[in-house]
């Protein structure tokens, strides 16, 4: 008897813990898609429950998930890193939340200042072995990589590894394959702060004072050359959700865009959309 | 004759001390990992703010592991609601009724090899029959549902264990009154081999804790809220997915700006096995004492 | 005084009916229970080969088994050899460092400790089996990637690294098996082998281990599944490159170079790899895994089968 007691207290005290959490919050909204752009996305979905108590919940999946989401309703707002593409362009608007700049990044020791960007293609794709071929000492070069699939790394191909053929076509150089593969911003920076000869590229608020971030043709990586257009490694972050959306995502995307919401983006690393608010 | 006895004695020492070092290293490694990771994380968990504030997200990971917790917890209790019962009977099956046939084979051979499966296998299981095919999402129901068949093995391979060490005589006696057989097992057998099965439900506890490849493939990894198990609006919202201790501290090693916190979610998950190896030996300690009684 | 009688007849009758059919309902809710290990065995098998499987669509068998460089996006190259090598070079080299030891470890615990040093030891190596692999990874990104460093002037990240852990990982499963193997030698075995005169060690190597051979071969092969299936903790400190390791000298014949297993590339890759070729490249690349598991686990099976067999006679 005394055994079946503790078994009925156990299972009331289970049943009770899990449907707990089901009561709680019911109007919500969802945001799916890159992660690259979720820690953003937890930020505000934090700020905007304590400022209107409506819970945002915040998935990853990758962009093309995140837009798929939101095409058939699983998701109200998807979050990509890459401009949608013809055939998704239906019933769904974009809008920019922020801009993505890359920072390519030596380890301190490293004396180099500069790179012009047939230097970095030939470091990248393997053709440029040791760092004496840039004016550096006779030591190998260690490349620390994004993985397959990457926006970060998607970008860094696009701008960089893209060469203008004499026939005027593209041709995409390959990137070199014997090279450290890091998961995110963070890994990467903390391989380059450990590895004497590395380099690597994050976006450039994650670059501190443990890593040291290179100019590019002479023009540094700061948010000033990003508006002028004069720095090229950059990408837009875009939200996108269905033409015809209620009034919730409405309000939220206006925090969103709101000087405050626009606060977060700094925080994140990544760049706001207007210029001025970088340097709040 | 002499320098041979010496030659064979200076061997025997040799040999003999050889094997007391090697114990003891294997103790000296450990007390290294725990001390290292104890050293960099326990004055965080000390804290107390850290363990029980929902965490806020972002690249440097501010606040605490609140949620990480109770996802673990709500990921315990689900995939055991679905694994200690199966298992338990599957346990009792083979134990008190399986025939010698072709079937108890298939059935035997199926529980050895799904406990040789590494659990990344089990992830991309996960991932492709829960998330993608039943359109679970990513979600702490689909991470349950993947791990529960993790865990399965350990519990039925411990429970059959606990069920052939009652003593034969326990059943035919029961048998003996009369009683259906049901009613012996549940009656008779089961209360005495209780401490067992705790035992193996306390081990996949122990698993499921510290599971992190099947809970990245299967459970997703938001942060945003309190986990629930199933969405209130299912249609229309996905249901949630959540993050659990050990998948926290992989993304806090490799993927935030915050790597010195990574131990501190490493204490706690030492602290979580070190009270579960304590409940477990407390068990057996019980088991014996009653056995000695006997 | 008869109709209750009656009564009373009949509500016997009905609660023997009643438990009865519990009984039969219990029993067949037993089996279907036990059934449910088949199910998912099947349904694992099945999902994981149908989803890896598709990668053939866009890419030949042999491009993927026997391709050197892994790019899927910008290349399109599926070739999983690298990784099927550095697998196999990680955990055998995590069994050279641990089965001495492991093994050594376990005679120790089994022939020599004291009840009172026994009572150390067992519980800890208790908590090393339990211990989250990526505490471990987390151990050695932190403490045997920056020593590696250090020592060879490389990036750290390495084989090297990924064995050491591995070999921690492991030792937990080869102490306690094999300790059970040498525990189940015959005392009288032992007894007579001393009573002719031979020391205690040489009792160990002629007798004892023998004796206990199969037994430690199960805990062997057991401890290779484990190695060959882990994935978080090699992840961290393996450095996940995508192509074939560096073999030469100077890396200490691999040792000291960048790597990528079978099931790092499924966790590193996973993220971001959308619906196609890439995604169904990473089931392959399960489904490759699978097939050395269920290969490491049959060798076991053989061997606890032979073990039991040799008992019994």
């Amino acid at each position: 008897m005394k055994f079946l007691r503790i078994k009925n207290i156990v299972l009331v005290f289970i049943l009770v813990l899990i449907s707990l959490p089901s009561f709680a919050g019911k109007n919500h909204i969802t945001i799916a898609g890159s992660t690259t752009i979720m820690p953003v996305s937890e930020k505000w979905a934090k700020a905007y429950k304590k400022k209107t108590g409506i819970v945002v919940n915040v998935h990853g999946g990758g962009s093309t998930s995140g837009i798929k989401a939101t095409q058939t309703g699983t998701a109200d707002i998807g979050a990509s890193s890459r401009e949608l593409n013809y055939s998704e362009k239906d019933h769904l608007k974009q809008i920019i939340i922020g801009k993505d700049a890359l920072a390519v990044i030596v380890n301190k020791s490293n004396q180099i200042k500069d790179l012009n960007i047939d230097q970095v293609r030939g470091i990248f794709s393997g053709r440029i072995k040791k760092w004496n071929e840039v004016g550096g000492p006779d030591k190998p070069i260690q490349i620390i990589n994004r993985e397959s699939g990457s926006g970060t790394r998607d970008l860094f191909t696009e701008v960089i590894m893209h060469i203008m053929l004499a026939d005027k076509t593209n041709k995409v150089v390959p990137m070199c394959l014997s090279s450290i593969v890091n998961n995110s911003n963070a890994e990467v920076k903390e391989s380059v702060k450990l590895i004497p000869n590395s380099v690597g590229y994050i976006s450039i608020g994650y670059v501190d004072n443990t890593v040291k971030p290179l100019t590019i043709n002479s023009i540094s990586p700061t948010p000033k050359n990003v508006y002028d257009g004069k720095y090229s490694l950059v990408r837009n972050l875009y939200y996108l959700f269905k033409e015809e959306n209620d009034k919730s995502v409405q309000s939220f995307l206006a925090y969103v865009l709101s000087k405050e919401g626009q606060l977060f983006v700094t925080k994140e690393g990544f760049l706001p959309i207007v210029e001025n608010n970088a340097r709040d | 004759m002499k320098t041979a006895i010496s030659k064979i004695q200076a061997e025997e020492n040799f040999a003999l001390g050889a094997l007391k070092i090697s114990g003891w290293l294997i103790v000296s490694v450990l007390i290294f990992i725990i001390g290292y990771i104890f050293y960099y994380g326990l004055p965080e968990v000390l804290s107390w703010h850290y363990l029980f504030t929902p965490p806020e997200g972002g690249r440097h990971d501010n606040g605490g592991i609140l949620y990480q917790i109770l996802a673990t917890i709500y990921l315990i209790i689900g995939s055991l609601i679905v694994a200690a019962p199966i298992g338990v009977f599957a346990a009792i099956y083979l134990t008190e009724y399986a025939p010698q046939n072709f079937i108890t084979t298939l059935i035997r051979f199926a529980i050895e090899n799904l406990a040789g499966i590494p659990s990344i296998i089990y992830g991309l299981f996960g991932l492709a029959f829960f998330v993608i095919f039943l359109k679970f999402e990513y979600s702490l129901l689909a991470g349950a549902l993947s791990v529960s068949i993790m865990v399965l093995p350990v519990i039925i391979r411990t429970s059959e264990e606990a069920l052939k060490s009652v003593p034969q005589a326990f059943r035919q006696s029961s048998l003996a009154l009369g009683v259906n057989k049901w009613q012996t097992i549940s009656k008779v057998v089961l209360p005495s081999a209780f401490p067992g099965i705790l035992t193996g439900i306390l081990l996949s506890i122990g698993r499921i804790v510290g599971e992190s490849a099947v809970l990245i493939l299967a459970a997703g990894g938001s942060i945003t809220a309190i986990p629930r198990f199933v969405s209130t609006t299912y249609p229309y919202v996905l249901p949630d997915s959540a993050r659990t201790l050990a998948v926290h501290l992989y993304y806090q090693a490799t993927s935030y700006d915050a790597r010195a916190k990574a131990f501190a979610t490493g204490v706690v998950l030492i602290f979580i096995v070190l009270f579960l190896n304590w409940c477990i030996n407390q068990i057996s300690k019980g088991y014996r004492k009653k056995l000695a009684v006997r | 005084m008869q109709e209750t009688k009656i009564k009373k007849y009949f509500e016997k009758k009905e609660k023997r009916f009643w438990s009865s059919f519990v009984n039969l309902f219990m029993e067949q809710l037993f089996f279907l229970s036990a059934s449910v290990a088949v199910i998912s065995l099947f349904l694992i098998t099945a999902y994981v080969f149908y989803n890896g499987f598709k990668l053939f669509q866009f890419v030949p068998v042999t491009d993927f088994l026997f391709g050197f460089d892994w790019d899927p996006v910008t290349q399109k190259l599926f070739g999983v050899f690298p990784m099927i090598i550095a697998s196999c070079y990680v955990t055998v080299g995590a069994l050279v460092i641990s089965a001495p030891l492991g093994i050594a470890c376990a005679i120790f615990l089994a022939e020599i400790a004291s009840p009172a040093t026994q009572q150390v030891i067992r519980p800890a190596v208790q908590l090393l089996s339990g211990i989250p692999s990526v505490v471990f990874g987390l151990f050695g990104l932190a403490f045997i990637v920056p020593l590696i460093q250090d020592v060879g002037d490389v990036a750290g990240l390495s084989i090297l690294a990924a064995i050491i852990i591995l070999s921690i990982m492991i030792l937990p499963t080869i102490i306690s098996i094999s300790e059970d193997a040498i525990k189940a030698v015959p005392k009288e075995l032992k007894e007579s082998s001393i009573a002719l005169g031979t020391t205690k060690w040489q009792t160990i190597l002629g007798v004892v281990l023998p004796a206990s051979s199969s037994g430690i071969v199960t805990a062997l092969i057991l401890s290779v599944g484990r190695a060959f299936g882990e994935a978080m903790a090699v992840k961290m400190v393996i450095g996940n490159t995508q192509t074939m390791p560096d073999f030469s000298p100077q890396t200490g014949f691999g040792l000291l170079s960048l790597a990528r297993t079978l099931t790092t590339n499924i966790v590193g890759d996973i993220e971001y790899a959308e619906p196609g070729p890439h995604l169904s490249a990473l089931f392959a690349t399960g489904a490759i895994l699978f097939l050395f598991i269920i290969i490491i686990n049959a060798t076991s099976y053989v061997c606890l089968r032979r073990n039991s067999v040799k008992s019994n006679s």
